[in-house]
């Protein structure tokens, strides 16, 4: 079985547009072919994943609270996606007589394209990524950016207040969170010395198990992929950052007046966007497709993994959702603004004590090539760790002020 | 029958002169914002197109991801325009248009007299080859132009605590007089 899963592995790595470009010979053919092959999965793949997850968030969330779930449609509930999504395509598309109607129709069709850009840029195998340009992690969040502005035209083209009220609580969250998000990945960037994604990824491959070199393995790197992770949530509006969308103080926030198909494409782009972001974490801190275990070849080809990290992201998304409740907006400005840019600015400084500690070290110890390595990620695990945890606290103790004392409710 | 980068530049520059002068005589000032940010992404295709990507990407994001949403912010926070349209031209409009021209003028005198524009590596073999952008770039940022660079940075921060000075001095005036009316 490996030796067959690693022909395909191969063949992955040498382009599939190189190998049917032979077969097919003609040049405008195989153009043609690379455009389908690197577009379409990604047209076709992720909304069917989209349509599975809200199955599984349903599911999970269920669980957590101690309910089935969806279970009537199709075995265990699966198909229940498929009758929601009938649903949505048949229901009235109601647009307010107030409405400017030119932009509230636009909003949600802007709304969907950035994901897909983004998604495009993801490197989901050797050699498997739709687009790789230079400036890859940059264009990520640049295009992701746009998103914002489809959230602005959606509230503000609705003619509601509650649209309106949403919007802005989205924008100005989605601009916050943003500034954690970009500065949380700039370690990476300085440590792996280039924006493109592929090179993260291969900056991150070989070493002990094929996992010592995981950014996620070093202090700066956990410090950093909690701060993206946390960021990211925000920025996707997830829970407990769903304040844009907090049912019991603004309706549905800037999708109250959206009905039938359009609701749907708003429900797409934030789950296609949640992916997206989910694979950039998966990219820049776990190692992008990278296999823990290597004995000579992969036991599973490279985009298995990535899928499995960028689902377990996912996953852990869902359990979030059912496990925190939501924040006040000037707790929700206060977290962004007084901690969160605060740390993922001393991160940087952090992660280059943590390389030359690590470098210096190296340098110093006579010993075998791995317990050099050893002892200098051991030696910056200590003194760059021990930064952060202060800084951390120290952050902690300026933010909050008071120890957080166990809360007493009058009124429960 | 032109070749494939002037068609492909032709497809980009009437879309953005039409989404600009939309955006200069819409009487809808949400309208308007929006037209701009055609535009900028208009720009940053072109910039695409001259190959310079990372000039491309910074447009996006600094632009469309944050000045046009500033933008919209602003109009927000001003009045209540929702539905009001307003007035696109002035009296003197004139004049605008004289200072834009002239502006306009200066600019092209200083890209078209110079031979550079035509020798540009970029303009002349704009397809194919996949040259290094950003590494440059970053290098010059923190060599030949490092104490520019700093400067900016500085006066960036300057700009971010005088606004936070700004908001809270005024929030403590609020305070005061409720205090005085108690």
């Amino acid at each position: 079985m490996w030796a067959v899963i690693a022909v395909v592995d191969d063949a992955v790595a040498k382009g599939f547009g190189n190998l049917v470009g032979e077969l097919l010979g003609h040049p405008w053919a195989v153009l043609a072919f690379k455009i389908f092959i690197s577009t379409v999965p990604i047209l076709v793949l992720f909304p069917a994943l989209m349509g599975l997850t809200t199955w599984v968030e349903r599911k999970v969330l269920a669980r957590i609270q101690n309910r089935i779930g969806p279970n009537r449609v199709g075995p265990f509930g699966l198909l229940q996606f498929v009758a929601d999504g009938i649903k949505m395509l048949t229901k009235e598309d109601i647009v307010p007589r107030a409405a400017d109607r030119v932009i509230h129709l636009i909003a949600p069709i802007v709304i969907v394209i950035p994901p897909f850009l983004v998604l495009s840029l993801l490197p989901f195998g050797k050699n498997m990524v739709a687009s790789a340009p230079e400036s890859g992690v940059l264009l990520f969040f640049s295009m992701s950016a746009v998103g914002t502005l489809a959230i602005f035209m959606a509230g503000w083209a609705s003619r509601n207040k509650y649209s309106v009220l949403g919007a802005m609580r989205a924008v100005a969250q989605m601009i916050s969170y943003e500034l954690p998000l970009v500065l949380s990945a700039v370690p990476v960037l300085i440590v792996a010395g280039t924006l493109s994604m592929p090179e993260i990824v291969a900056s991150q491959s070989g070493g002990l198990f094929n996992v010592s070199h995981w950014n996620i393995f070093t202090p700066w790197g956990v410090a950093g992929f909690l701060i993206f992770f946390v960021a990211s949530l925000a920025e996707v509006n997830r829970s407990p950052f769903d304040l844009p969308e907090a049912e019991s103080e603004l309706v549905a926030g800037h999708l109250t007046e959206y009905s039938g198909f359009k609701y749907a494409l708003f429900f797409l782009a934030e789950y296609l966007s949640a992916f997206a972001i989910s694979g950039l974490g998966a990219t820049l801190f776990l190692g992008g497709w990278n296999a823990p275990i290597v004995f000579g070849i992969q036991l599973l080809p490279g985009f298995v993994w990535f899928f499995v990290k960028m689902y377990s992201l996912i996953l852990l998304m869902i359990w979030v959702r059912g496990t925190f409740p939501r924040l006040r907006v000037d707790q929700l400005m206060n977290f962004a603004w007084k901690f969160l840019i605060p740390l993922a600015l001393l991160n940087i400084p952090v992660t280059v004590l943590y390389a030359l500690v690590f470098e210096i070290v190296v340098r110093k110890v006579n010993a075998a090539v791995w317990v050099q390595s050893l002892t200098g990620r051991a030696a910056g695990w200590v003194i760059a760790g021990g930064v952060l945890i202060v800084c951390y606290h120290l952050l902690a103790h300026l933010t909050f002020g008071r120890k957080i004392k166990p809360r007493k409710y009058r009124y429960a | 029958m032109p070749d494939l980068p002037t068609l492909l530049f032709l497809s980009i520059f009437f879309p953005t002169i039409a989404a600009a002068g939309y955006a200069v005589s819409s009487r809808n000032l949400v309208h308007s914002v929006l037209f701009l940010v055609i535009t900028f992404i208009g720009v940053a295709m072109s910039f695409i197109l001259l190959q310079a990507e990372f000039a491309a990407t910074v447009q996006i994001l600094i632009y469309v991801g944050a000045v046009s949403v500033l933008v919209l912010f602003a109009i927000m926070l001003t009045r209540h325009i929702t539905g009001i349209l307003t007035r696109t031209f002035v009296e003197k409009w004139w004049a605008g248009i004289g200072i834009a021209l002239l502006t306009f003028l200066f600019l092209g005198m200083a890209v078209f007299d110079d031979t550079r524009f035509s020798v540009l590596p970029y303009v002349t073999d704009f397809v194919g080859n996949n040259r290094k952008t950003i590494e440059p770039i970053g290098i010059a940022l923190m060599t030949d132009y490092a104490l520019p660079f700093e400067t900016l940075g500085v006066l960036l921060t300057v700009a971010l605590v005088g606004a936070i000075v700004l908001t809270r001095r005024m929030d403590e005036k609020e305070t005061k007089t409720k205090g005085e009316s108690k």
